[in-house]
């Protein structure tokens, strides 16, 4: 009975979406209840599990496990931040300023590491997966968009040469819905096992 | 109820036709779910790896992507999580899980609590087997580098919705000499994904866990449902293209 | 240049020249850099749920009826009390309740959205491309659209076809049929193609972002150096 209960309420509560979503708009009222309720609950359990994650680091700090001054800057920054939005307000300029200070180069790095690391994957791409259709298509259409991007080949303003670069722009798109069909039919069926209570991703 | 334009009337259909293959699948093959079905190579990597570590005395680290508010997908990996969670309670060290947004930490904390509860040793399970790893995309990576970066860790699984700057991720564990497993529902990672040294499944093979750990006989279910509804949306097509041409359908 | 303006900048540095520190190795500098991103990204989103979620759309409700309960607000509140058990190890389990309807709405709205908003356009779309107005030019069949529209539908099943699952014992193996495995020969190199365009795209993206904080680090030192 007890592991009942969370599978009951996993099933009501969508099927009382789809109900909802269905019958608009005279049950958007309801909708827009239980929607409002589920954005509460993803906020307080963004706030529970990164309350657990300080406290595992604090723990760290504490004992003064390998790797500990880590956890301090964590902390700390977590610390400096959360009382600034606090205190200054969220929306305050000078806070925000601070924040994307941080934020800003730190993502833009890390996205422009990302570049580096791919560029020098791609020169091993052969090695690492051999040669097959995926692979060889995936190496041909990667150098052609790549020469493509750079507008070279547009910028001769060849009718004909305009027509091929149609196509070929166009030839990703194939695959592309193929795959989100794919993917799509994947996540309909996940969704449809949830609200059944055959699968339970809140546990057992 | 209001009416229907093509498009809701063609979703509903789907979703109904859906449900009715996913009962008869459950029905017909409530005996040897799992036969009949091809394995995904890379699914099939992770119980290989779980096996690798609990021998070398080492750990998983699984990193479960972004929020499930992001994409719903991430639901897709906690079964996974549930089953090599369960095959490392008894090793010396336990699978440890990192995710990308509160909800996914908190369903993976439940996941794992309950494992644990499930072989009757809930005193063994600690909250750091299950941590949030950071907020947003770029925290989340941030977090998880660390954790894939251990000299604890026998190799790495990133199973969720990942972006694909988490080739840094892969190149991280690489650089450590470790293996790394990536099953992601994000097509741009794959694609990115694909020139790495990763084990990587594609497409639709994400939702494939389930059924190729043979942990869950809806998740074989399912996947006879998803090539029965491939059938009959290749059956569609042709039919739709045909009337079309024909100009029966305007 | 102002005195924030040069602390803004030399943080900005400091952290390119952290995360770049990659290249040499994982390193001390790399993982301070990433900590202080965790920390600082946490902390500001903890800030705006507080303030931009719990205080008005819990909290502020319950204080609006004077404190009483209304079964609107006790509902959540609840449902929210039962998550913060979850911080002990002993009562993680507690958490399973809001757990089990947050994932039962995120999945109604994922069964809507997908259905909706990508299987039915999507397949509609290709229909379309069949459509009269299309492969007619003054009444006459447009071959070379007609063409195209086929090419489109025998990709897209091609693409799915890659990922069928169902197999058949084939002497001592199970392998697919021959069909299947033809049409998936086809399908991987449509995957292929499709993967080729979006890894450029992304690279393309990450390579953008690489010369613009290399663009704003040299304009950082130039402006030092010039005052």
């Amino acid at each position: 009975m007890k592991k009942a209960i969370p599978i009951l309420i996993a099933g009501l509560s969508g099927l009382l979406v789809l109900v909802a979503l269905i019958w608009q708009p005279q049950l958007a009222g309801w909708l827009e209840v239980v929607l409002n309720w589920a954005v509460i609950i993803a906020s307080v359990a963004a706030l529970v599990a990164m309350a657990t994650l300080l406290l595992a680091h604090t723990r760290k700090i504490i004992m003064v496990r390998h790797g500990f001054i880590y956890s301090v800057i964590l902390i700390g920054a977590f610390l400096v931040s959360f009382v600034g939005g606090m205190t200054a307000g969220v929306e305050n300029p000078s806070y925000l300023r601070w924040i994307a200070a941080i934020q800003q180069p730190a993502e833009a790095s890390l996205l422009g590491l990302a570049a580096l690391v791919m560029a020098a994957a791609a020169l091993r791409l052969f090695h690492q997966r051999g040669w097959s259709a995926l692979t060889v298509s995936f190496g041909i259409s990667a150098l052609v968009f790549l020469v493509l991007g750079l507008g070279w080949l547009q910028a001769l303003q060849i009718p004909q040469l305009d027509i091929v670069i149609g196509y070929l722009e166009a030839l990703p798109l194939v695959g592309m819905r193929g795959l989100l069909i794919g993917m799509g039919l994947g996540a309909l069926l996940l969704g449809l096992r949830i609200v059944l209570g055959l699968e339970r991703p809140y546990g057992e | 109820m209001p009416a229907l334009s093509l498009n809701d009337l063609l979703a509903f259909g789907l979703c109904v036709l859906a449900l009715v293959a996913l009962g008869m699948n459950l029905l017909v093959h409530r005996k040897h779910p799992y036969s009949g079905l091809r394995h995904t190579s890379a699914v099939r990597s992770t119980e290989i790896l779980s096996q690798a570590a609990a021998e070398q005395g080492k750990r998983l680290t699984i990193g479960l992507g972004l929020d499930v508010a992001d994409s719903t997908t991430a639901m897709a990996s906690l079964p996974v999580l549930a089953a090599l969670t369960r095959r490392s309670i008894f090793t010396d060290q336990p699978v440890r899980a990192a995710s990308g947004g509160g909800t996914l930490a908190c369903l993976s904390q439940s996941v794992v609590r309950g494992t644990y509860q499930g072989a009757v040793t809930p005193e063994l399970f600690k909250p750091d087997y299950a941590l949030l790893a950071g907020l947003s995309p770029y925290a989340y990576l941030a977090g998880l580098l660390p954790q894939a970066a251990s000299r604890a860790n026998a190799g790495v699984i990133l199973y969720g919705p990942h972006r694909p700057e988490s080739v840094l991720a892969v190149d991280l564990v690489e650089r450590k000499g470790n293996p790394v497993i990536v099953l992601t529902s994000d097509l741009s990672a794959q694609a990115v994904l694909l020139a790495s040294s990763a084990q990587l499944s594609l497409g639709e093979d994400f939702f494939d866990s389930g059924a190729s750990l043979e942990v869950n006989p809806s998740a074989a279910a399912a996947l006879r449902a998803q090539d029965l509804l491939r059938i009959v949306i290749t059956v569609g097509l042709i039919l739709g293209a045909v009337l079309r041409l024909l100009g029966v359908w305007q | 240049m102002n005195a924030l303006d040069v602390i803004i900048g030399l943080i900005g540095f400091a952290l390119t020249l952290m995360v770049f520190s990659y290249l040499l190795g994982y390193n001390f500098f790399f993982r301070a850099a990433l900590y202080l991103l965790v920390g600082i990204s946490s902390g500001y989103i903890a800030a705006v749920l507080i303030t931009k979620v719990i205080l008005p759309l819990l909290i502020a409700p319950i204080q609006a009826h004077n404190g009483q309960f209304s079964p609107l607000t006790v509902v959540p509140l609840l449902l929210c009390l039962l998550l913060v058990l979850m911080l002990f190890p002993r009562t993680v389990s507690a958490g399973k309740l809001p757990l089990a309807f947050l994932v039962g709405v995120m999945a109604a709205l994922t069964i809507a959205g997908v259905s909706r908003g990508t299987l039915a356009p999507q397949l509609l779309s290709i229909v379309n491309r069949f459509s009269p107005s299309l492969v007619q030019t003054d009444g006459e069949p447009a071959w070379g659209q007609i063409l195209e529209a086929v090419f489109i539908l025998l990709g897209v099943v091609a693409v799915l076809f890659t990922f069928h699952h169902r197999t058949h014992l084939k002497g001592d193996t199970e392998a697919r049929s021959g069909l299947v495995e033809g049409l998936s020969s086809v399908g991987q190199v449509f995957i292929g193609i499709t993967f080729g365009m979006l890894f450029v795209g992304f690279y393309t993206t990450a390579l953008t972002a690489l010369i613009a904080q290399l663009g704003t680090i040299k304009d950082f030192i130039l402006s030092l150096i010039t005052g």
